[in-house]
């Protein structure tokens, strides 16, 4: 079917939501409809007339071409899932297809490829599936970026890891980036609450039994150890385990075998352990309610994840995440938090952690459906901090607050860069370290009163 | 400029790759006050961008000139004291010919040339090239090389190869 001749052509193009682009037989783009300009941030006046690896920044472009690939067999491609890296540093995944144009003549003048930004799909596949990575562990504190430095590494090692962290840290949010980044990845990766059952249940959850090991034991159950095989094991609240189990787990780290209840003979463990822990492994040891062999064993590679306290830079963006993913799991248009909120929410302990603030901002979504998250949109819980509403009413307060109101507006202002908040303010990243710890250890004393 | 820089660009063939991700080669020169030379180049297999950071880490880069890079990637080579220039494209000998005048800002990608004063377009803070201490470095960098003429880069490179 042809395209009519007196309809506005490019009309058309600009109207639709996927990003279209065109290049000549050099690769250079002809047209940029106004969604590729939106998904790739870079204006259709920039792009034209400029090679099309040099803007459109994909995986494929660097000798794997789609559009060179078409044209060269004259072929099409369809849906294929691809990222662009954005001029803001983000990876995008898209999905693109591709076709060769012709003239009048059939011969062929150049490509057209068109592309679909996935970035909310894929947030929904992953809270759906909970498939999380090392990409999705938001923060570029300086705390968060020293675990980043060796989390590869330590991922593809065979380690057993412990993560220690308070209440909300992530905790499985990393233990699921180190199982992704595994070699194992392929594998299952099961998570289990050792604080969550009772022990004769864990043992049975954590070992699996054998038919006639109890009364009710009609046939097999495979334990979590055997669902995990080839996979990771991800045992949360470790410190809670009963001392029988701690035996067994000991055991299994020793010599990697279990044996199921009921059984008569030791069954291999091919699971990799991440352990994880709020509480203080060592004070439980010196107290001797968790063995030291099985703290050692468990000590291989520690990884403690910072309080959000101590990484309040990362607080905007985690804010901007969160919308982002309450706006497309909840289908609503929130823009993002008043500048009241934000300074609210930057001088706020945050006992809870990351928890703490996701759900603050579920709350709010409830009360907000678009428009600016306001102040009477947050729950009561993280009203009381007087201190921190004279800040953000922007009145008054001490020599010391006012720089602490000025830093925190100025880290908002420049989306938690602290490189770009030292450079507004005209100060060094060492001196902006100590201002944040003086305002944190000041909003303590405040919410102490 | 008294100390010796290894500057590292991350090619696609003869050209730096539009992504750093994609590179299937670093090229390493040697700046110093005599001028830019080659010193050596590493195959990239692994598409992985941790192995790609320790390996620029292993061979003692200091500064890194690529096209498209993502912001970790990016906080970690600065983090790590890497003087990174990234969003920048062209030829190799062309980007090395930039380098040394200490015009590579004339060679931002498409959507990073706006980047100063009115960075109006979502993004545009952050493909300025050379954030926090790579900037700093890479200033340094330029300016000392910039004292030295194109001629001795050509000549060094050409013997060079």
């Amino acid at each position: 079917m042809s395209f009519p001749k007196d309809l506005p052509f490019e009309d058309v193009l600009a109207s639709i939501a996927d990003g279209v682009f065109t290049v000549d037989t050099d690769w250079n783009i002809t047209y940029f409809n106004e969604a590729a300009e939106r998904i790739t941030g870079i204006p259709a006046e920039e792009a034209l007339g400029q090679k099309c690896w040099d803007v459109f920044h994909s995986s494929l472009c660097d000798g794997s071409c789609a559009l060179r690939e078409c044209v060269a067999n004259s072929g099409v491609i369809s849906c294929k899932s691809i990222f662009i890296v954005r001029p803001d540093g983000q990876k995008v995944p898209v999905s693109i297809s591709a076709a060769p144009l012709r003239n009048a003549d059939g011969e062929i003048v150049g490509g057209v490829e068109t592309f679909r930004d996935l970035t909310e799909l894929q947030l929904m596949r992953r809270k759906v599936e909970e498939h999380y990575s090392f990409e999705d562990i938001v923060g570029r504190s300086e705390a968060l970026d020293k675990i980043f430095r060796i989390l590869p590494q330590v991922s593809r090692s065979e380690a057993t890891v412990l993560l220690l962290g308070e209440s909300g840290t992530g905790k499985e949010l990393f233990a699921r980036a180190v199982h992704n980044l595994s070699t194992r990845r392929e594998g299952p990766f099961v998570a289990v609450n050792c604080g969550a059952l009772p022990d004769t249940l864990l043992e049975s959850e954590l070992f699996g039994y054998k038919a006639g090991a109890f009364t009710d034991a009609k046939g097999d159950k495979p334990g979590r150890f055997e669902l995990a095989a080839g996979g990771t094991i991800f045992l949360d609240e470790i410190g809670d385990l009963p001392a029988k189990l701690q035996v067994k787990l000991l055991r299994v780290l020793q010599e990697k075998v279990y044996e199921p209840l009921g059984g008569v003979k030791p069954v291999p463990c091919d699971a990799r352990i991440i352990a994880a822990t709020n509480r203080d492994l060592e004070t439980l040891v010196a107290e001797g309610t968790f063995r030291q062999d099985l703290y050692y064993r468990l000590n291989v590679v520690t990884l403690r994840l910072p309080p959000l306290r101590e990484r309040r830079e990362d607080i905007p963006l985690l804010v901007n995440h969160f919308i982002r993913e309450y706006n497309t799991l909840q289908d609503k248009n929130v823009q993002g938090v008043s500048e009241d909120v934000m300074a609210l929410l930057l001088r706020h302990d945050f006992p809870g952690n990351v928890r703490e603030l996701e759900n603050i901002l579920e709350f709010a979504f409830i009360l907000c459906s678009n428009g600016f998250i306001q102040l009477e949109h947050l729950p009561d819980s993280i009203r009381p901090l007087k201190s921190a509403d004279v800040l953000a009413e922007g009145v008054g307060g001490t020599l010391e607050e006012i720089k602490c109101r000025a830093v925190l507006q100025a880290l908002e202002r420049n989306e938690g860069r602290k490189m770009a908040t030292c450079r507004e303010l005209g100060i060094s990243k060492d001196t902006l370290r100590r201002m944040l710890q003086r305002c944190a250890e000041t909003g303590a004393e405040t919410g102490a009163e | 400029m008294n100390e010796k820089q290894l500057v590292c660009l991350a090619c696609y063939e003869d050209r730096l790759a539009s992504v750093f991700d994609n590179a299937d080669e670093f090229r390493f020169y040697q700046v110093d006050e005599d001028g830019i030379c080659p010193a050596g180049h590493l195959s990239l297999p692994s598409k992985d961008p941790m192995d790609r950071t320790s390996a620029i880490l292993a061979c003692g880069v200091t500064t890194l000139v690529c096209g498209a890079l993502c912001g970790r990637t990016e906080r970690q080579l600065v983090n790590a004291g890497i003087a990174v220039r990234p969003w920048v494209r062209g030829g190799v000998e062309e980007v090395l010919d930039a380098f040394v005048r200490g015009s590579i800002e004339s060679l931002a990608m498409p959507g990073c040339r706006a980047a100063r004063g009115d960075a109006t377009w979502p993004g545009m803070g952050r493909c300025r090239s050379g954030n926090g201490l790579g900037r700093r470095r890479g200033a340094g960098l330029q300016g000392a090389a910039g004292c030295r003429a194109g001629g001795v880069l050509k000549k060094k490179m050409n013997g060079g190869n």
